[in-house]
């Protein structure tokens, strides 16, 4: 087995340990589930041809669930019922424009709209962003999402689950918290793990905000965390260079140690 | 994420405390002001795009000052009579324009440094590279208000640019000026460009486009002039409210400005309102109301409680309150990052794998006791690679409409192309090669994407014996796990060689083909030895089991 299909196994496994159902979804996505559902505003710097891949052919998908989309244009434009001012606009044309997903954030905004009211979900998967291919960048790369829903979940039981992550994960001896930003989550926390003698952050986290969760029909508290698969990868595997996380060399392919 | 350069000895004088180094190390993260490098006195801090009125050394004390307790609660700011009068008028590129003045500064280096790159960040960020927001500054000595915000024929007016000597008209601006040429696609669509002239018809500037030389800001300068022009009243507004404040931690005195009769700045904190059981719930903190009221002062709010609802009056530089969680976020920075327990949460939970995963990973153990290397190849490729190069005919594929590299400007529909691709970097390795992949690719369908990912196994073998017979067993073997009743029958593709090429059956659906690589792909490929291969849908034969298994049990 390829060295970086091991090390994600052996993360799904850790996860399915923990109490986590595993969830996919599509590369190709609609704008809609990619940043509107996630209360990203349309016009966001992230959203421009220098950060996201466009799919010119196909050229427009659909959203099936036309109440949830109809909440989500409601929530941009005014906040709906969420208690938010909203974002003031919305292009209907724009949110059904095709993309090659970025953020696997796209998958638990499905998950959500699919009916998730309890419990623990995960995807570990491929998302997409246009960069240089270098030692430390890609244009495909790995992220681990996850979700926990629930009635009562608060910001301490996000830490908690982010100390559990570093700690079994990531193999940190400590961890520590600061304050962060992502425009579907406050509060939002990030991440940082001693790992291996070094600081490095390791995932950024959150309490999905309620412009997300009410449109989708949850009113309980989503907590959402994202790890940056691929550095934590090249840490266990012993790699440098980003690269050789696709390297199909079979000579280095034969003599990668395995992953448990 | 902006990247704000600062002086850490300037910062600690604004703090208004002697901090030393590895304490401000701790507690700028915790305000969510991150180090990405401190040489010296120069200090790098990532800035997030919520907080705009950090973009400068003087939002950071400010903001510092307060969570410290130094300068808890709302800052007050004492606004002067106005003298200066703008009047607006109808401007169809840039609607809106909002205008400060502040009187006695003191122009010293740090200071200027810190606001020219706090108005650069804001027009790059919020602004959107000028588009919704462009701000110009202004030594209004050598200008007579009333000011006028206008439109204008591009060849009706000339001036002489910034730090320039000629005189030029707004045309020639865009044609010539190095601004002008970065900018000129914010002019497209409008016969009458923006112009803000005073009583003499002097120009002061070209929004967003460029000042005049006639305000330039000097070393003497003590008395400035802001135009924010754009596309909103709150974002012009919200970006005048943090360059002013901003100043005036510096010591100038904001003046206001009359703008179409009404006076701006409206520096007036505004109110949001939170439960305050609600935000105990949501942030798991057993905080009082009183301890409430004293953190969010400790954020630069104003703040009571009646009856259990939160009354917080944010900042007027504070563009990011839009929801009752946003006060709940702010209660845990004060509260302190590395003071909150974590908790492990109560939720039992069975954790339970992705049935196409697990199928998938039996199926790599059957090609690893086959004797079958793992291989990962990207999902990006080129129709060259996918279809040419293969000799196979072109299909429908999901197209990129921004690639960086023609290389990367499509999605593969199936695995084989990169597979006999990674034998052309193996050409010098030992053989026999028996590499394989199993992994996603996209096919167009009317999926509400318009585009699937479907799993798909792929395998080859080469040696110089490799043959047709030699797959077709490889086949067999897996064939055998799957549990399906998978068929073969010859099959055509430019690929393979005629005559030695099969197509895969569920049923009457092909699903997948096997057979050797025709000797025009291996020379495409400058391969040496034969190669025999086959690929699968995977997703179809799961698919089918999943539906099978569904149908026996109604």
């Amino acid at each position: 087995m390829h060295p970086y299909v091991q090390f994600m196994n052996y993360t799904r496994q850790k996860l399915i340990a923990l109490g986590f159902r595993e969830v996919k979804g599509p590369y190709v996505e609609t704008e809609f589930w990619n940043s509107d559902s996630l209360f990203m505003p349309q016009d966001h710097p992230a959203r421009g041809i220098h950060d996201i891949f466009r799919v010119k052919s196909p050229a427009a998908g659909e959203v099936k669930d036309k109440l949830v989309l109809q909440r989500v244009a409601e929530t941009h434009k005014n906040g709906w019922t969420t208690g938010s001012k909203g974002w003031g606009s919305w292009n209907p044309e724009q949110t059904l424009k095709l993309v090659l997903r970025s953020q696997t954030t796209a998958v638990s905004a499905r998950t959500l709209a699919g009916g998730a009211r309890h419990g623990k979900f995960f995807t570990i998967d491929r998302n997409f962003r246009p960069d240089v291919i270098d030692a430390t960048h890609s244009l495909e790369f790995y992220q681990c999402e996850g979700i926990v829903v629930g009635e009562g979940m608060n910001l301490r039981h996000l830490l908690g689950y982010l100390k559990m992550f570093g700690e079994e994960i990531a193999g940190a001896k400590e961890v520590r918290f600061r304050p962060g930003y992502f425009p579907f989550t406050e509060p939002s926390v990030e991440l940082d793990g001693l790992v291996n003698g070094k600081w490095i952050e390791l995932a950024g986290s959150g309490i999905f905000r309620p412009e997300v969760t009410r449109p989708l029909g949850v009113d309980v508290p989503v907590l959402a965390w994202g790890i940056g698969f691929g550095r934590l990868a090249m840490i266990k595997l012993g790699i440098t260079d980003s690269r050789d996380l696709f390297n199909h060399d079979l000579e280095w392919l034969k003599n990668q140690k395995l992953v448990y | 994420m902006p990247i704000i350069t600062v002086d850490s000895d300037d910062m600690k004088s604004l703090i208004g405390r002697k901090i030393p180094d590895d304490e401000l190390r701790r507690i700028l993260p915790l305000n969510k002001l991150n180090i990405e490098s401190w040489d010296g006195s120069e200090l790098k801090i990532e800035v997030t795009p919520d907080r705009p009125d950090l973009f400068s050394t003087e939002g950071m004390a400010r903001q510092i000052s307060s969570w410290l307790g130094i300068t808890p609660g709302p800052a007050k700011f004492d606004i002067a009579k106005p003298k200066i009068e703008l009047v607006p008028s109808k401007v169809s590129l840039r609607p809106f324009i909002t205008c400060g003045a502040v009187r006695g500064v003191r122009m010293d280096d740090r200071m200027i440094k810190s606001i020219m790159q706090l108005q650069e960040t804001l027009d790059l960020t919020l602004g959107r590279d000028r588009k919704k927001v462009a701000i110009g500054i202004h030594d209004v000595s050598r200008v007579t208000p009333p000011f006028y915000y206008k439109e204008i024929l591009p060849n009706a007016i000339s001036f002489v640019p910034l730090n320039s000597t000629k005189r030029m008209n707004l045309r020639q601006i865009i044609a010539e000026h190095p601004k002008g040429v970065q900018y000129a696609h914010l002019m497209k669509g409008a016969k009458k460009w923006p112009i803000i002239v005073d009583s003499k018809n002097q120009v002061l500037s070209f929004p967003p486009i460029i000042n005049g030389e006639l305000t330039k800001v000097r070393e003497e300068t003590t008395d400035l002039f802001i135009d924010i022009t754009g596309s909103s009243d709150s974002l012009v507004n919200n970006s005048l409210n943090i360059l002013l404040t901003a100043l005036e931690k510096r010591g100038a005195r904001i003046e206001a400005v009359s703008v179409g009769g009404k006076l701006k700045p409206d520096l007036s904190p505004r109110l949001m309102q939170a439960d305050a059981d609600e935000a105990r719930k949501l942030l798991g903190l057993e905080i009082g109301n009183k301890e409430i009221v004293s953190l969010l002062e400790r954020m630069g709010y104003g703040a009571s409680i009646k009856k259990n609802t939160i009354e917080a009056l944010a900042p007027a530089f504070r563009a990011d309150i839009i929801h009752p969680v946003d006060i709940m976020e702010d209660i845990a920075i004060a509260y302190g990052f590395t003071d909150i327990k974590p908790e492990v949460a109560k939720l039992p939970s069975t954790g339970e794998a992705s049935r196409m995963e697990e199928f998938s990973n039996r199926i790599r153990e059957l090609m690893a006791g086959l004797g079958f290397q793992e291989v990962l190849n990207y999902v990006l490729t080129s129709k060259e690679k996918q279809f040419q190069r293969m000799g196979a005919k072109t299909e429908a594929v999901a197209e990129i409409a921004n690639p960086m590299l023609q290389e990367y400007s499509v999605c593969r529909r199936w695995l084989l192309p990169g597979l006999m691709e990674n034998l052309r970097t193996n050409k010098h390795r030992k053989f026999p090669q028996k590499i394989f992949e199993i992994s996603d690719c996209v096919i167009p369908d009317n999926s509400d994407t318009r585009a699937s990912s479907v799993r798909k196994l792929a395998c080859l073998t080469t040696h110089s014996q490799a043959s047709l017979s030699e797959i077709i067993s490889i086949l067999n073997a897996v064939k055998g796990n799957l549990g399906v009743k998978l068929e073969t029958r010859p099959f055509g593709h430019g690929s393979f060689i005629p005559g030695r090429c099969g197509a895969i059956l569920l049923g009457k659906d092909i699903i997948g083909m096997f057979g050797e690589i025709s000797p025009k792909v291996l020379g495409n490929l400058e391969l040496g030895n034969p190669v025999s291969a086959f690929e699968l849908d995977v997703q179809k034969i799961f698919d089918y089991i999943v539906a099978y298994a569904a149908a026996k049990n109604l």
